[in-house]
Order: C-alpha cells, then sequence, then structure tokens
C-alpha cells in the first residue's frame, strides 16, 4: 500500500443475508448492498460519497470503520485491517453517524468531551486546547449548558462533529451529516471541516444523498447506484457529463415583462399567470446571477434552488457512459 | 493492549476514574428520583424475601436448613447478585443497544465496549440492593449462631465476591447471547433471573437435575448455599459435598471466561451479520 492512501479498497463486497417468513418456510435471501468496490482515497483529499437511498452508502462507511466485515475484497484504512484492528483505527479516524448520535442524551456537550477525552486518553494539555478550538470553530458556545436531548438537530450535529474531531483524526468520515439541518448549520459545518482539512491536512469522507451538500466542500465525487461505483472524478467533470442544471422557482408580486435572462438559463415555464417562474440554470451561472436578472423586471417574493437530484444525475451517467 | 497505551498519556485507571466521576455526576441530576428508586428497590427484595418465607415454613423440606439459615442463604446469594447487577446490570441489555443502533456509535471509539457499558450505563439506584445485602448478610450471619474459625470468616467473606463473579458472567453472557439471537432476550436472562432464584434459596430444597445443573453448568449454587452449608456444617446431598462451596471463586472466574467468550462471539457476530 501507498503510504498516503488513506483508504485502499479493492474489490470491496458486502451481501446481507435476509431471512424471510415462518419458522417454517423460511427463504434465505441474499442482498447485495456493495458490489467490487475498487476506492483509493489518498491523504489530505475530501470526497464526496453520493449514492440515493439503499445504494450501499452506509455499508460501506460500516466496512471501513471496522463495524462490518466485507464479504469479498479487501480494504485499508490508514494502514490498518479495519475489523481485526477496529480499536487502534478508531483512535485514528473520527466517524459521524448522521442517524445516530453518539452523544450523551441527558448530558450537556461541556460534560461530553472531557468523558471522549479520557476514552482517547488525552491528556487536558492536548484536549482542552483542542476543544476551545472546536467551540470557536463550530460555534457551540451558545448552547454547551444545554443537556444534548434539548438540541436542535443543526445544534447537535455540530456537537457530533466536534466529538468526532476531538482527538484530531486523520481521517474523518461523516454517513449523512446534513439530513435535515438548517442552512446555516450546513454551512458552518462545510466551512469547518474545510479548515480543519487546509489546516491540518485532514482527509475529509463525506456521504450524502444531496449533491448540493458536497459541492462545495468535496473536490471530488464517487457516485454509487445500486452498490456499484458509477461515478469517480471531480466535481467538474460530473457537471461536464450530467449537465448538473439546478432548478430555481420565483414567486413574484407582478408579472416579469420584457425579462432578460443571462447565458446557460432557460425559463421553462410561468404558473399562477406568471407570477411563478421555473427557470433552469448551468453550473457556471450563480443564483445571484438568475435574481438579479428577475428582479431588474419585477419584485421577487420568495424563491426556492433545487439541486439535480441524484437519481437523475446517474441516469444522466448512464445514457451518457 | 501494550502497544495501544504506549503513547496514551492518561493511564487506564484515570480513565475509568473520569468515566465512572462523569456518570457519577450525570445521575446525580436525577437525585431525588433516585432516592425513591432505591428506597423501593430494598423494599423489592425484602417483599420477594417474604414471599419465600412464607413458601418455605409451609414446605415440607428446607434442604436441611433453619429459616434463619434461609435467611443467611438468600441475602448472601443477594449481596453477590447485588454487585454484579451494579457493575453489569447493563450488560444484558445489547439487543436493544443493536436495535436501536446505539451499538454502532459505542464500536467506533477506542475503548472496549465492555468498560464502555459498565461505566456509562452504571445505575445508582442499584446500590439499593447492594445496600439491603451488605445489611441483610452480616445480620444473618451474627443471628445463626456460628462458632467461629478463621477458615469460616474468610469463606463469608470470598462467598459473596464469587457470586458476584458468577452474576456477572450471567449477565454478560446474556449480553453476548442477544447479539447473536437478536429477540432471544428473555431467554437470554433465563439463566440470570432462575439462577438468581435457585442461588437464593437451600439448593437441597431443588429438584435433583436443577441442583445438577446449577451447580455443574451455570454456577449459581456456589454464590450462597455451598458455602454457606460449610460454614453451618450442614450436610448437603451426595454430589455435590459442601466443600464446594470454598470454589466459589474459581468457579465465577470460569463463568467469566465462558462468558467472555459468548461475548466476543456476540461482537464478531455482529460486525458479521451488519446489525
Ligand atoms: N443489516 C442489514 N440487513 C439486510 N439488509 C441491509 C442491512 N443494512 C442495509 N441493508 C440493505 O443494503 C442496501 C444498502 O444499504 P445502505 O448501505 O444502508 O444504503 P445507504 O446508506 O446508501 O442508504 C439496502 O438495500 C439496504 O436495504
Ligand atoms: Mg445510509
Amino acid at each position: 500500500m501507498a503510504s498516503n492512501h488513506v483508504v485502499e479498497a479493492r474489490g470491496l463486497s458486502r451481501d446481507y443475508i435476509v431471512h424471510e417468513g415462518g419458522l417454517v418456510r423460511r427463504t434465505r435471501r441474499v442482498v447485495p448492498a456493495l458490489v467490487d468496490l475498487d476506492l483509493v482515497i489518498t491523504a489530505g483529499e475530501a470526497v464526496g460519497y453520493l449514492g440515493a437511498n439503499g445504494s450501499g452508502k452506509s455499508t460501506t462507511i460500516k466496512m471501513l470503520s471496522g463495524i462490518l466485515v466485507p464479504t469479498r475484497g479487501s480494504v485499508r484504512v490508514l494502514g490498518h485491517d479495519p475489523v481485526p484492528e477496529r480499536r487502534h483505527l478508531t483512535r485514528r479516524i473520527g466517524v459521524v453517524f448522521g442517524q445516530r448520535s453518539q452523544l450523551w442524551w441527558d448530558l450537556p456537550l461541556k460534560e461530553t468531551y472531557p468523558i471522549l477525552a479520557a476514552m482517547h486518553r488525552l491528556p487536558g494539555s492536548v484536549w482542552r486546547p483542542r476543544w476551545d478550538e472546536l467551540v470557536a470553530g463550530l460555534e457551540l458556545e451558545g448552547f454547551l449548558d444545554t443537556p444534548v436531548r434539548q438540541l436542535s438537530l443543526g445544534q447537535r450535529m455540530r456537537g457530533e462533529v466536534a466529538a468526532a474531531l476531538l482527538h484530531s483524526p486523520e481521517l474523518v468520515i461523516l454517513d449523512e451529516p446534513t439530513i435535515g439541518l438548517d442552512m446555516i448549520s450546513k454551512e458552518n459545518l462545510r466551512r469547518h471541516l474545510d479548515e480543519e482539512r487546509r489546516t491540518r491536512g485532514t482527509t475529509i469522507l463525506l456521504t450524502t444523498h444531496d449533491l448540493g451538500d458536497v459541492q462545495r466542500l468535496c473536490d471530488r465525487m464517487v457516485i454509487i447506484d445500486h452498490g456499484k461505483l458509477a461515478f469517480d472524478g471531480t466535481e467538474a467533470q460530473l457537471a461536464e457529463l450530467t449537465g448538473a442544471r439546478r432548478m430555481m422557482t420565483i414567486d413574484l408580486d407582478t408579472p416579469a415583462d420584457g425579462l432578460v435572462l443571462p447565458r446557460g438559463v432557460e425559463l421553462i415555464d410561468t404558473e399562477a399567470d406568471g407570477l411563478r417562474l421555473n427557470l433552469r440554470f448551468e453550473r457556471g451561472v450563480s443564483a445571484a446571477q438568475v435574481l438579479s436578472a428577475v428582479q431588474a423586471r419585477a419584485e421577487v417574493r420568495d424563491l426556492s434552488i433545487e439541486e439535480p437530484a441524484i437519481e437523475d444525475l446517474v441516469r444522466h451517467i448512464y445514457r451518457r457512459g | 493492549m501494550a502497544e495501544l497505551a504506549q503513547d496514551r498519556p492518561v493511564s487506564w485507571l484515570r480513565m475509568m476514574a473520569t468515566l465512572l466521576a462523569s456518570r457519577w455526576r450525570s445521575q446525580m441530576v436525577y437525585r431525588g428520583s433516585m432516592i425513591a428508586e432505591m428506597a423501593t428497590q430494598g423494599f423489592l427484595i425484602l417483599t420477594e424475601f417474604l414471599e419465600l418465607w412464607v413458601l418455605l415454613t409451609h414446605a415440607p423440606a428446607l434442604g436441611g436448613f433453619s429459616l434463619a439459615e434461609v435467611a443467611l442463604v438468600y441475602f448472601c446469594a443477594n449481596l453477590g447478585f447485588a454487585i454484579a447487577d451494579l457493575t453489569g446490570g447493563s450488560l444484558d441489555a445489547t439487543e436493544a443497544l443493536v436495535r436501536e443502533g446505539r451499538l454502532e456509535a459505542l464500536l467506533v471509539r477506542p475503548t472496549s465496549l465492555l468498560v464502555q457499558m459498565i461505566t456509562q450505563e452504571l445505575q445508582l439506584r442499584r446500590i439499593g440492593r447492594v445496600v439491603v445485602g451488605l445489611v441483610g448478610y452480616p445480620l444473618g450471619l451474627a443471628l445463626v449462631g456460628i462458632d467461629w474459625t478463621a477458615a469460616k470468616v474468610l469463606l463469608a467473606v470470598l462467598a459473596p465476591l464469587g457470586g458476584a463473579l458468577v452474576y456477572f458472567s450471567f449477565l454478560m453472557g446474556a449480553g453476548g447471547f442477544q447479539m447473536i439471537v437478536v429477540g432471544a432476550r428473555q431467554a437470554a436472562n433465563a439463566i440470570t433471573y432462575g439462577g438468581k432464584y435457585a442461588g437464593g434459596v437451600p439448593g437441597g430444597a431443588l429438584f435433583t437435575p436443577i441442583r445438577v445443573f446449577f451447580t455443574f453448568v451455570a454456577p449459581a449454587l456456589f454464590t450462597a448455599w455451598l458455602p454457606m452449608a460449610w460454614i453451618l456444617g450442614i450436610d448437603t446431598p451426595a454430589g455435590t459435598p459442601s466443600w464446594l462451596g470454598w470454589f466459589g471463586v474459581p468457579a465465577g472466574l470460569l463463568a467469566l471466561g465462558a462468558a467472555t467468550i459468548w461475548w466476543r462471539a456476540g461482537l464478531r457476530h455482529y460486525t458479521g451479520a451488519g446489525g
């Protein structure tokens, strides 16, 4: 293994055995959740691991973090064989499961970090400065004394990320950390993870089913579909392959007569006698450009932006590839 | 594990102290309800004992024990169980961890699952049971009228410790079993609770196959009946001589070894099946 390979998976596969029916007519079904994944991630990369629900993202993450045995193939994480060397590995990686809290429900964040630090056997001289850094970076000050169960989802997720970063891991794995998060928390997370990466060279692997969540954080996109690798390349390559056009819906006070749109923006249709516009725009165009073009003609009341769904991207990839 | 500790300036003991102290603090948040619960627990044990008492006063044979001696056996077994329950009382709840998906979060931390469960799920209300045992057991020893020798004192001290080991193993084994057969919590805990019941009565009164099972397979009768029979000089049925009472701690260690194998098998199964 090359020494700068943080993750190295070769033909990594996982089947689940599902038993169905009663005791008598029991059937055994094999669900191939991940099929022959080849994936190399080098130190300092930020990889967005994308896939629709059920495509095999969490299965991959569990095998990388040593809590699931591969059915076939091999995997090395920071040089460790994850399952047999799980406890060694836990000291060098940080894992966030978006759906499952790793914090203590009844404790405030303030009391959580000494416990985690003890588990990692970090002396106060090491973890306290690090903690201060995380509190500042993830903006936790306002709710350090609130029991975790009373935190909003966004607050809790920032706490989860701080917990996973406390021991300064070389690799951070986040499994759908952005589901249900408000824009501000998402942006805060993105900024902080980006900073970790720039200042410490931390490698980041983030799964999501929402392309918009990872575009600005990750420079590499890996897409899996039904357990198989569908795409591995840069954001730009992905955009080129799929067109990756975003949708914007704008509600107006008055119809926008004589609207002139910038290049790369297409008016698909209008609704409510011209009071709602549905626009599609390409990667090179910013949402602000679209908005200002519309605002030049009418008062904007409301707007929403929709990223292309991962299913559409996959469909495009298969059609083109 | 020596390698694991190499660059860790914080010792294992310091870690345990921090973990237990934080657990203590978080439990103290519920101080009021906890004291009430502790009292309830203590009361439950006394009720349990009264039930047994009523049952036994009508039973034809108490396995050669007087009522006061029955009480002694009961409180000795209970003290052992109370210590095991205080430290390992959450180990037999792995099924819930698997079902709620909490096990994964524990497994991405560097501390062993066992230590995490013992320290972070510790319930202070379980001290209630320990207190009852700490009062009831010496009281029983004093009341039955024993001709004390050094050996008897030693065995009287060892008995609840062996008991704690045995019951801790039951809890741990049940936890390992639940990770393998999800949905089998009742079955897994049958040995624990059956053992706790059998351990608290004079074994001579038990149906022979049950007595043999809880001596040589699941060694619950080492926790009180056998050592107390030796201390009191009471005859026990053939095949289970009272000098076996001296082997409570070794039996507990053996059981602990077996439980560790179950526990590991449970974890291995979990990582193999994927929850
Ligand atoms: N423990 C399990 N037992 C059986 N099937 C499972 C199990 N975990 C996941 N699966 C199946 O494997 C596939 C991939 O699941 P998962 O890795 O969780 O996908 P994702 O995280 O991308 O949503 C899905 O079809 C899912 O139903
Ligand atoms: Mg998932």
